[in-house]
């Protein structure tokens, strides 16, 4: 009687040990279903698999996070699209850099948007996204400290760049944001546009140890952007910050850049290179390159806006336009120096021997168009508030000028809001213009 | 025996322990009460359990359409009193095509297209996340006070309009009547495939269903937003996206309008009081900003297909493209004051922006103080900026409306992109009988109309050397040279003797001092 009653005990014991696998909610019911990569909630059958998102760290274990992020994207994929959330892959053997040997869109052509996990993803290929693609990280830190960053691998097999929007002409909807570039000193640029147009943009990008290019922008891409809220950062001497190129690569504009180059030593030629009609650059800040935005240098460029572009140390000329080729109607709002030698350099518009404009702020430079005498260009329209000697102005008061008193801007314009007529042209105390070598303010009316 | 059955039972109770703890070590079950749609979680006693972060529509009961499920969750008596982030992004077509949903029941806050009431309207708000796919809808989406709706991308989730025929469509896209006759809206009616809240409310009070706190245009909504998704107007005369009421922190971002021949964006400026109620002027003031927008009209556009119709000051519109065949008359209708208008690229419209055409009784006398930045037209326009008045150039066609006159008007950066032709003018400013056919224009500020002058007297600056403009340059002017902007002045910014001040007189530079 024992022996039966003991083995009875065993019995219930280990049925009872089973219990909690027979009786588990995930098979509760018939009716709860999930599938690899879903999340789970809470539905009136238990838990059951929702596919508000695919996370990628639990739909694939094999291969590097490329690799898994690349098989979500080739293994029962919606035709639509989906939200991928790779924040959860790790790096295999602890600490917070992993690899990744393949680019994950090669061959896809279904929009995605993927989640990157914070820590470091070094890339040893060309990541190119196909329309439709938004890459989203957990934050772009600083440049050389960032939350997200995708870093070039030492052998990194494309020069050209870490990022490509777009695989094919006429691509819509790619996006980057929320993540750090990381050239790790190759020879690499980090994103490169010249086909993804509407609704593909950027959006708070670090980059650092960048010897090309940070952020190119070539014909193909014009309606793209904005490209907003970016921080560069490089000593490489042929690092650029931005390059937008191409006489037809109108975009949505830079809003919010940060260029930063050898602030103590050599400075770097150039932060901003425009080359490109009707684009609007804005909220810039640069220090450590000899040319903050330079225009005309590659093409000829027309319709364009900068506005409240600041310099820093080791900044020759916050602007530079140059000659190289014809700049025309470009309009400059709120320039200042902030430690650069000069605020705008103009070699279009100003002869060779007086092209710079070193006044610590300028409100208004307009360069508009070449006006001629007869055929022959006699200068440009023209107006800027600077009291630079190098480029008149047209100043107003309330009171007369002194005959015989010195001025510095030939060819400027004084008004008199009290002035009167006093025997007509030359005689007057109302309007006045700087002229003579020395100059002197002489009455107009 | 006695001993025998103690020991047999001292194994059961023990198995019975083991077993219990067992399960409760490795059930996912959760130590509360669970409700469907919560998240799954693990808690500080490692066990699964639910969580209220956010809810999963696909995991509740599904209603007969996307639409009706949304409503279910947000009308619910247990739905959070302060709105709820709302995951619908796993909601698929379980019977046909997975990515083609439809939503014939109403809109997540309205079920049914009749008059509203207390049991078929819900305006708490929410934070909806879409699916990727097509959604087709049947009427209007209009969000309350406070709501949110973003997609996965416009490239992903598509919004569409119902067309008859179209599978799961019984009929073509209706906006509600209650609310298309709202008398300050659009002039198609209101139309909305989408409406930033709304002014209607049922006469004396709209109680529970008002979108907007206070209800029947007393006050305005707040932080209602869309992004990242496309709007398909399936070809139909039906408007985009409506903003009547809607004011600060209320937005529209990353968003396609496509297939539309209505307006793609109608941001109002109800100027018109409602004459059945006598409510007063309520607006979109301060909303926005619109920011990276597409419109691409489609085959069909109407000569009244508009991209953008502006009537209120907002923080502006910031990035977007208009594309249509050349029929519609004007791409961004801009009636309004205190705007931004920034990086626009315009095809297939006869005016890129228009501005003060549309005869906007209490508008007439406060429409000022707009910038325009970055404006490019690349084909198929005839007036890249045409600025409505009195005196239009060349003998051309005024307005139908012209009794709104554009003051203090800032335009930096507008451009044909190249095209330099006859027919296509950059900026057309019938206050002034000017057309400037110029490539680009650096800078065209139109200040006010000068005291006791002509009707197109105005301060004005311009780079265009073909207006009154100001050059300069270290070139001395050869006697009886030619030149182009009659009234124009040339300094020479030489420290030297001589003339340094030319005016052109007669299409003569004429030494002055």
């Amino acid at each position: 009687m024992k022996i039966p009653t003991f083995g009875m005990g065993w019995v219930v014991v280990g049925m009872l040990m089973l219990l909690p696998f027979a009786v588990s909610p995930t098979q509760v019911s018939a009716q709860c279903t999930g599938s690899k990569g879903n999340n789970a909630v809470y539905a009136g059958c238990g838990l059951q698999g929702s596919t508000a998102f695919i996370d990628a760290g639990a739909f694939s274990s094999s291969g590097d996070i490329c690799a898994r992020i690349h098989a979500v994207l080739t293994s029962g994929y919606p035709a639509s699209g989906a939200v991928i959330d790779a924040r959860g892959i790790r790096p295999p053997g602890g600490g917070s850099t992993q690899l990744c040997s393949t680019n994950p869109w090669a061959g896809i052509t279904t929009p995605s948007t993927v989640l990157l996990p914070s820590g470091t993803i070094q890339i040893s290929v060309q990541w190119a996204l196909p329309s439709g693609t938004r890459i989203v990280g957990e934050g772009s830190g600083a440049p050389g400290a960032g939350v997200t960053t995708v870093q070039a691998a030492s052998g990194f097999a494309n020069a050209a760049a870490m990022i490509k929007m777009g695989t094919a002409t006429g691509a819509t909807g790619v996006s980057v944001e929320d993540l750090a570039l990381d050239g790790n000193g190759t020879a690499v640029s980090g994103i490169s546009n010249s086909l993804a147009r509407d609704l593909s943009y950027v959006r708070r990008l670090s980059l650092s140890n960048i010897a090309g290019t940070g952020l190119l922008i070539s014909s193909g891409a014009q309606n793209s952007g904005p490209y907003s809220d970016i921080n560069f950062s490089s000593t490489a001497a042929s690092a650029v910050c931005a390059s937008i190129q191409g006489a037809s690569t109108s975009t949505r504009g830079i809003h919010g850049l940060t260029c930063t180059g050898n602030v103590s030593g050599t400075a770097l030629p150039v932060a901003v290179l425009l080359d490109a009609p009707n684009n609007t650059i804005e909220d810039v800040r640069v220090s450590g390159f000899t040319d903050g935005i330079k225009l005309g240098q590659n093409l000829p460029t027309q319709g364009d806006v900068l506005s409240n572009i600041s310099g820093g140390p080791n900044v020759t000329s916050i602007i530079h336009i140059a000659n190289a080729h014809l700049v025309s109607d470009l309009s400059v709002v709120g320039v200042a120096k902030n430690g650069a030698t000069n605020a705008i350099n103009d070699q279009e518009s100003l002869p060779s021997s007086s092209h710079l404009i070193a006044d610590s702020s300028v409100a208004i430079y307009v360069l508009g168009e070449q006006v001629t005498a007869q055929t022959t260009v006699i200068g440009f329209s023209r107006f800027t508030t600077s009291k630079s000697a190098n480029a008149p102005t047209w100043a107003t008061g309330n009171a007369a000028i002194a005959s015989g008193t010195a001025c510095s801007q030939p060819g400027s314009l004084y008004s008199n809001r009290n002035g009167s007529i006093n025997g007509g042209l030359g005689h007057g105390n109302t309007w006045y213009v700087c002229q003579g070598s020395p100059s002197t303010w002489n009455d107009v009316f | 025996m006695s001993r025998a059955k103690t020991v047999a039972f001292g194994w059961i109770f023990a198995g019975t322990l083991a077993g219990l703890g067992g399960w409760l070590v490795v059930s996912p079950m959760p130590a509360r009460a669970q409700t469907p749609g919560n998240n799954a979680v693990y808690n500080t006693s490692g066990i699964v359990t639910s969580s209220a972060a956010f809810i999963d529509a696909s995991a509740v009961t599904q209603g007969s359409d996307i639409c009706a499920t949304l409503f279910s969750i947000i009308s619910s008596t247990n739905y959070p009193g302060h709105a709820a982030v709302i995951d619908a992004r796993g909601i698929s077509n379980t019977t046909g095509s997975p990515n083609m949903l439809t939503c014939n029941s109403g809109s997540p806050w309205t079920q049914g297209n009749g008059q509203r009431t207390n049991s078929n309207t819900t305006t708490n708000p929410a934070t909806i996340l879409l699916p990727a796919g097509t959604i087709y809808i049947s009427t209007s989406w209009i969000l309350p006070n406070f709501a949110q709706v973003a997609g996965e991308g416009k490239a992903a989730t598509v919004i569409k309009a119902c067309s008859t025929g179209t599978a799961g469509c019984s009929a073509n896209f209706a906006p509600p009547a209650w609310d298309n006759s709202w008398p300050g809206g659009p002039a198609n009616g209101v139309n909305a495939m989408v409406e930033l809240g709304s002014p209607f409310g049922t006469t004396g009070s709209c109680g529970q269903t008002c979108f907007c706190p206070g209800g029947l245009g007393s006050t305005d909504c707040n932080s209602v937003g869309v992004r990242d998704f496309t709007l398909d107007g399936a070809g139909q005369n039906i408007n985009g996206i409506v903003n009547q009421v809607s004011q600060e922190l209320t937005f529209v971002d990353d968003v396609a309008l496509n297939n539309i021949e209505g307006i793609g964006l109608w941001i109002g400026n109800d100027a018109n009081p409602d004459a059945v109620t006598s409510v007063g002027a309520i607006e979109a003031g301060n909303s926005g900003p619109y920011s990276n927008l597409v419109f691409n009209a489609g085959t069909g556009a109407l000569s009244t297909t508009e991209c953008v119709n502006l009537q209120a000051g907002t923080r502006g519109v910031h990035g977007m493209s208009c594309t249509a065949n050349g029929t519609p008359a004007a791409a961004i209708y801009l009636d309004g004051s205190n705007n931004s208008i920034e990086d626009v690229q315009i095809t297939g419209f006869q005016d890129g922006v228009l501005i003060g055409s549309q005869a906007l009784s209490t508008l007439a006398t406060n429409f000022r103080n707009n910038l325009l930045l970055n404006i490019g037209a690349i084909s198929g326009v005839t007036n890249v900026v045409h600025i409505c008045g009195p005196n239009p150039p060349n003998g051309s066609a005024a307005c139908a409306e012209t009794n709104n006159p554009a003051a203090d008007l800032t335009i930096v950066g507008a451009s044909n992109l190249g095209v330099i032709s006859a027919s296509i003018t950059t900026i057309r400013d019938d206050e002034t009988e000017t057309a400037l056919a110029d490539a680009s224009v650096a800078m065209y500020v139109l200040g006010e109309q000068t005291p006791n002058g002509s009707t197109t007297q105005y301060t004005r600056f311009t780079t265009s050397p073909r207006l009154p403009s100001w050059a300069t340059g270290n070139v001395a002017i050869t006697a009886n040279s030619a030149c182009t902007g009659n009234g124009s002045l040339y300094s020479r910014d030489v420290a030297s003797t001589g003339t340094v001040l030319w005016a052109c007189v007669n299409s003569v530079w004429t030494p002055i001092r």
